[in-house]
This record gives C-alpha cells, sequence and structure tokens, in this order.
C-alpha cells in the first residue's frame, strides 16, 4: 500500500506543474489509490463530505460575504480619510495612512485579495493624485494586503484550524500582535523611504476635521469591535461571530450609509458562493488524499526523514519556513497549506511545538506568497489596479518583503509573540 | 437544448443563494433565541453544517462552469498553443471521469443513507448526500461543454479565482 502511494504521489507532483485544477489531481490520485488498493469506493464521497460536514467551516463563505459587503458599502473610503487624519501630516503620510487602514480594514475582512482589491483601489488612487512613486504605492500596498488575513478574522485561518484542528478562535487572537507588528515594521520602512525620496507631507489636521473623519468611521471601526468582542467573552463562536459581523456590515451598507441595495446582494452572495465552491473543492479533495497518505502511513514516513534531520524544534520550524516560502512562490496559499498540512503538522506536534505558534508560521508564510513572484495574486491584483505590469511590480514589492521576513523570523524564533495573547485571553 | 441548460443553471444558482440565505439565517436565529428568548435550539447548527456541505458542492460546478478553479499555471502559460490546448482536453477528459466516479458512487452512497437519520432533525440523511449526483451530474455536462468547445474553436479560455 506504501509503495503504491508514493508511486501515486510521484506521478501526482509532476501532473500538478502541468496545471490542472489542483482539487482534481487531488482526487485522481485519491481515486486512483482507493480504486486500486481494494478499498471501499464509498471513501471517496464520504470523505468529500466529511470535509465540508464541520460548523467551524459554516464561518468561511460568511467571512468571504463579510470581505464582498464591506467593499460595497463604502466603506473603504471612510477607512482611507480617517487614517489620513491621523497620520497624514507625517513626511509620506499617504504610505502611513495607507498601512493604518490596511490594518484596521484587516479587523473586516479575511483575505488579502479582498483587502488589495477593495481599500487597495482607494489607497493606490489617492497617493497617485498626491505624486507619489506609483511602483512604492503598489508595492507597499500589496505588502500591506498581507496584513488582512492576519489580523482577525482570516479565511486561510478559518480553513488553517479546520484543517489542522485547532481552534480558530485562538488563531484569530494569536495572529493580532503579529499583524500589528507588520504594520509598524511596514511603517518603519515607509519613514526611510520617506525621508529617503523626499515624499510630501500633508497638513495637521485640525480638531474638528479629525472629529468629522473620526465619527465618519465610525460605525465601520465598530466592526472589528463586534467580531474581537463577541468572540472573547465566550457569546459566540467563531462560525457565530462571523455571522453576527456579516449581518452588521450588511446593515451598515444597506441602513446606515445606504451605500448599496438590497438588490445587489443576490450577486454578492452567488460571488461568495463560487468563491467558496473553489475553495471547499479543495479542502475536499484534500481530505480525501488525506485520508490515503495516513492509510498508508505516508506522513510516519516522510516525519521520520524529517525528524532524522534535526529533532530541534527552532531547526525544524526554519526548514518549514524555507519550505512554505518557496512553495508560496508557485502556489496559491490556502491550496498549499491543504496538501502540506497532514505532512508538516505531525511533526510539528511530535516536536512539541505549540500548534497555535505553528499555525501562525504556516500562515504567515503563504500569506507572504501571495506578494512573491511568479505566482502572487495580491501581485496580480494590485498590478492591475495600479496600471502597472507584472514584472514591474515584482520588482517594486522588493523592499517591502523586508519587513513582512523580519516579523515572521521573529514570530518563527519567539513563540511568545503569538502564544501569550491567546493563553492570556482564552485560557489553554 | 442551449435554453434547457440555461434554466437549470439558473435554477442551480437560485436554489444556492436560497440555500446560502438560510443558512446565514440559522446561524443568527440560534444566536437570537439563545440570547434574547434564552431558549436554544438543538437542531440549527447541524442544519447550518448540512446546508453548508450543499453551497460547497454547488459552488463547486459554478466554479467548473466559469473554470477558475486554482492550478499552478506557470509551465501550462509557457507552452505553444497546441500543447496547451492538448493539457485542456487532457483535464477536461480527467474531469469527465472523475465526475462519473462521483455519480456512481454518489447514487451508491445516497440510496444507502435512505432510511439513516439526521442527528438532531427528523429527516433522512438522504438529503445530504442527494447533492453529490446533483453536481456530478453538472460536472458532467461542463466537462462535455468544455471538450466540445475545444474541439470545435480550438481552445478554452481558464482563468482563475482569486482568495
Amino acid at each position: 500500500m506504501t509503495s503504491a502511494m508514493l508511486l501515486i504521489l510521484g506521478v501526482w507532483v509532476v501532473v500538478l506543474f502541468l496545471g490542472p485544477p489542483i482539487w482534481l489531481t487531488m482526487v485522481l490520485a485519491g481515486s486512483v489509490f482507493v480504486l486500486t488498493q481494494h478499498v471501499d469506493s464509498i471513501i471517496i464521497v464520504q470523505q468529500e463530505v466529511s470535509a465540508a460536514n464541520s460548523f467551524t467551516f459554516v464561518a468561511a463563505p460568511l467571512f468571504i460575504l463579510m470581505g464582498h459587503v464591506m467593499n460595497n458599502a463604502g466603506v473603504t473610503n471612510r477607512i482611507f480619510d480617517f487614517a489620513t487624519a491621523i497620520v497624514g501630516w507625517m513626511r509620506g503620510g499617504l504610505c502611513h495612512a495607507n498601512v493604518i487602514a490596511s490594518m484596521i480594514f484587516a479587523g473586516m475582512s479575511g483575505s488579502a485579495v479582498a483587502e488589495a482589491g477593495g481599500l487597495g483601489t482607494v489607497e493606490i488612487r489617492a497617493m497617485r493624485d498626491a505624486k507619489y512613486p506609483i511602483d512604492m504605492a503598489a508595492g507597499l500596498t500589496a505588502a500591506a494586503a498581507t496584513i488582512g488575513p492576519i489580523i482577525p478574522p482570516s479565511l486561510p485561518m478559518v480553513v488553517y484550524g479546520a484543517a489542522a484542528e485547532v481552534s480558530v478562535g485562538k488563531l484569530f487572537i494569536a495572529g493580532v500582535i503579529p499583524g500589528v507588528l507588520m504594520g509598524l515594521a511596514l511603517m518603519v520602512l515607509c519613514s526611510f523611504m520617506a525621508r529617503k525620496l523626499g515624499l510630501p507631507k500633508g497638513h495637521f489636521p485640525t480638531l474638528p476635521i479629525l472629529w468629522t473623519k473620526f465619527r465618519e468611521a465610525f460605525w465601520a471601526l465598530m466592526t472589528p469591535v463586534v467580531l474581537l468582542a463577541g468572540m472573547l467573552s465566550g457569546i459566540f463562536t467563531p462560525t457565530e461571530a462571523a455571522a453576527v459581523a456579516t449581518l452588521y456590515a450588511l446593515i451598515l451598507g444597506l441602513f446606515v450609509y445606504r451605500s448599496f441595495s438590497i438588490v445587489r446582494l443576490p450577486r454578492l452572495i452567488l460571488d461568495t458562493i463560487e468563491t467558496t465552491g473553489v475553495v471547499m473543492a479543495l479542502v475536499m479533495a484534500a481530505k480525501l488524499l488525506g485520508w490515503c497518505l495516513a492509510i498508508s502511513r505516508i506522513p510516519q514516513i516522510t516525519g521520520a526523514a524529517l525528524t532524522t534531520l534535526s529533532t530541534n524544534p527552532i531547526v525544524y520550524l526554519l526548514i518549514v519556513n524555507v519550505l512554505l516560502l518557496f512553495v508560496g512562490c508557485f502556489m496559491e496559499g490556502i491550496a498549499a497549506m491543504l496538501i502540506l498540512i497532514p505532512i508538516l503538522v505531525p511533526v510539528a506536534m511530535k516536536l512539541g511545538i505549540d500548534p497555535v505558534h505553528f499555525g501562525l508560521v504556516f500562515v504567515l508564510n503563504l500569506m507572504i506568497g501571495t506578494v512573491t513572484p511568479p505566482v502572487g495574486v495580491v501581485l496580480y491584483v494590485v498590478s492591475n489596479i495600479a496600471k502597472i505590469s507584472f514584472e514591474r511590480i515584482s520588482r517594486a514589492i522588493v523592499p517591502f518583503l523586508i519587513p513582512l521576513l523580519v516579523v515572521l523570523a521573529a514570530i518563527t524564533l519567539w513563540p511568545p509573540l503569538t502564544t501569550w495573547l491567546p493563553t492570556l485571553l482564552i485560557g489553554r | 437544448m442551449r435554453a434547457g441548460i440555461k434554466w437549470a443553471e439558473k435554477a442551480l444558482d437560485g436554489l444556492a443563494v436560497v440555500l446560502f440565505a438560510v443558512m446565514f439565517g440559522v446561524v443568527i436565529l440560534q444566536i437570537v433565541l439563545r440570547y434574547v428568548f434564552n431558549h436554544p435550539l438543538v437542531w440549527t447548527d447541524e442544519l447550518a453544517q448540512y446546508l453548508f456541505v450543499w453551497t460547497s458542492f454547488l459552488g463547486w460546478t459554478m466554479a467548473t462552469r466559469k473554470r477558475i478553479h486554482i492550478g499552478i499555471s506557470v509551465v501550462a502559460d509557457r507552452l505553444p498553443a497546441a500543447g496547451r490546448r492538448m493539457l485542456h482536453a487532457l483535464w477536461c477528459a480527467a474531469t469527465l471521469a472523475f465526475a462519473i466516479i462521483l455519480l456512481v458512487v454518489g447514487v451508491i452512497i445516497t440510496r444507502r443513507n435512505w432510511d439513516v437519520q439526521m442527528v438532531s432533525l427528523d429527516f433522512s440523511f438522504w438529503w445530504v448526500y442527494l447533492v453529490v449526483p446533483l453536481a456530478a451530474l453538472f460536472l458532467i455536462g461542463y466537462a462535455v461543454r468544455d471538450l466540445s468547445e475545444i474541439l470545435r474553436k480550438g481552445d478554452i479560455k481558464v482563468t482563475e479565482a482569486q482568495l
């Protein structure tokens, strides 16, 4: 059984790089295994259905819908204006505003693409109008968008939590400090670049202006508060928090800001279902393939191979970092996550690495992968918005990768950055 | 024929939106009943889960309809047109093969669950598995559509969803 599975995996890796839908390659590998190894073929459907039959996953489409609603509710402008009012007076103020707005919006959307596509449009327009270099605006916007899935809510963390059986609530809370650190690190870089490039300063805001901008953004700013307070007080599970926050976003868009009408809701829901379909086709296929791997003892074999290299958790984490950063250059994040979780997570548990810590390292690596060429979905989105070529943004992103990698190194090497807050607020 | 397909797709989209709305509503209902009326229901989470299974499978077919599933396109993008066309045809054939497996196994498992009760709802589990053969039928339809389009027009245009 084991050798059959290894053979199948060998073929599978080759086929994977020929570009078929990834779910298709996984279900075919699984089906070939099931049909040739005389396993009851019922398993194929059973595993697929059981993957989706999870209350945790119900949060995924709700967070996707919430992102769509927020981007359609005119919230992005208000948040960016508010951020500009706070830090616009600094040298290169719009760069700082960009990062601050990204951090705030990260508390309302769970995906880097939603963040780049929605808020990014506003940010790049403002920076272009203020004569900031367009390459810098684009690179910064892309890098800041990766904060989106680190600060809760987060679609990748829902998928990770459900697939690796880690508490989604803890993963969410664990993302707060790394997310804020990413923002701060980007702002430090912005200060240097602003001085070197001689970027403009904005006006110091008067108190009435600050107050107006705050009032205009207030209800939008309350979204993360509703979400986090509900989850932390134990009132809501992450899934329920997702539903409440989505309802809140709908009320905001439909009745408070009146920025879109209910007629558009079915279209937004259909888009959400399509995206959910893309994610869940992968989730379900990965469950089937993961089952086949487990029954043919592949995780034990690869685990043993990995631990012969070293049994030092730090060394293992560094190996995982290098591997994930490499994979993230070529593969979409959630797909890569689902393929690699059954291989990498058991070893981490055996070495005594905290599951929440490992989850954050895992997710941050693959989110950095969304801004690394040749395959970086956020780079595609931002190059479209900024109307610059993919090659150009691939160069423009380089300096902004440094702060992200510094934060990655920090959370890898110093676990309290990720484990302290969830332990404090939720407990063990 | 074409009108029939359009109608089936519209019906499927409508069904998916309704199921999604009910799933969303049921989660909200649970919260309201628990905190406002202090009277939680036992079946809401289970129902939301089953509706999500349906949403997932229906969304899967919709993503196949629009050809937006995630793949690694680095190599395929650099191939000459003829090579790309062959790969696309190959994937459609593979989708067709898997969809047929899904249909056959889906029907077997659906029938087996005819008299299996849900945990907290007074329905048969049959209803959950029913989406599998339904989705398989649509997948078969789209694989055939894509194959015939490759034969007629030379190739199909494949894009990728941005998650």
